[in-house]
């Protein structure tokens, strides 16, 4: 059985939902169209790309597994957003990552790659560079700046998120900006030059 | 939040490269879902012996209480009955 593209997020969970047990098609096809998203953000919220793929993979298996209590006021999206924040935060607060793993190579790959299709590849070294700014970033300036910047969650939400509070959360952000400008700045001289 | 007195910032001034984040997607490893459905068979057997275990034991304990409560059962024959 495969699923019509055009079937929205919210008729896939209800298919899920009325779905005999051990039948997760439907399930898996919204894993499938949230994977990247939940995926980079688990990456980038966190700092730990090693562990990004089983805490991707721990989001949507929570999201399954309360399946009954979503009510379905919210989207899809949002939902799964709230729980990868609260799995990832907890995941932060446990592993207390003070240093962060930079990957090197994915700055160094945006260089590296010859010039064939300068458009696609100019893209790509931009997300290149996305990425490895935000590593490079303190998670304290980091995390806010990713709820706020790729999740779109509001001000307040964060706040309740992070356990701080909304001047703070504000400050957070407006830092985060500026030191990502900063950093996406340099490395893109280093680049040039390099 | 009444005593926040910091000045909203503009959530659509995001400007460059800001706004890159917004679509920021890194592809997953590959096999990410078929991964994804086996830690959840895992899960849900884990989850169903978990069960299983509860309920067997629920059923010892019962049988268990029974035993007890059959020793304080008074017999016919304790109360001086017929024989």
């Amino acid at each position: 059985m495969t699923f019509e593209p055009d079937l929205t997020d919210a008729e896939l969970l209800e298919i899920a939902r009325e779905a005999p047990e051990g039948d997760n098609r439907s399930f898996a096809e919204l894993v499938r169209r949230h994977q990247q998203r939940v995926f980079t953000n688990c990456r980038y919220l966190t700092g730990s790309p090693t562990d990004a793929e089983d805490l991707a993979q721990e989001v949507f298996v929570k999201a399954f597994f309360g399946l009954a209590g979503f009510e379905g006021r919210a989207s899809f999206e949002t939902w799964i957003t709230r729980i990868k924040t609260n799995h990832c935060i907890n995941f932060v607060k446990k592993k207390r990552l003070d240093t962060v793993d930079v990957e090197p190579e994915v700055a160094a790959n945006a260089a590296r790659k010859e010039p064939e299709a300068p458009r696609r590849m100019e893209r790509q070294a931009t997300k290149d560079r996305v990425g490895a700014v935000l590593l490079e970033m303190t998670e304290t300036l980091r995390i806010p700046l990713i709820l706020r910047d790729m999740d779109g969650l509001a001000y307040d939400e964060i706040a309740d998120e992070l356990g701080v509070g909304l001047s703070a959360v504000k400050m957070r952000i407006k830092r985060g900006r500026e030191e990502f400008r900063r950093l996406f700045a340099e490395m893109h001289a280093d680049q040039a030059v390099g | 939040m009444a005593d926040d007195d910091t000045p909203d910032l503009d959530p659509t001034d995001l400007g460059e490269p800001i706004a890159e984040l917004r679509e920021l997607r890194d592809d997953p490893p590959t096999g990410f879902v078929a991964r994804f459905l086996d830690r959840l068979r895992r899960r849900d057997l884990s989850r169903q012996l978990t069960t299983l275990g509860w309920t067997g034991f629920g059923a010892v304990f019962v049988e268990f209480l029974k035993v007890i409560f059959s020793m304080f059962e008074t017999s016919p024959r304790d109360e001086g009955g017929p024989e």
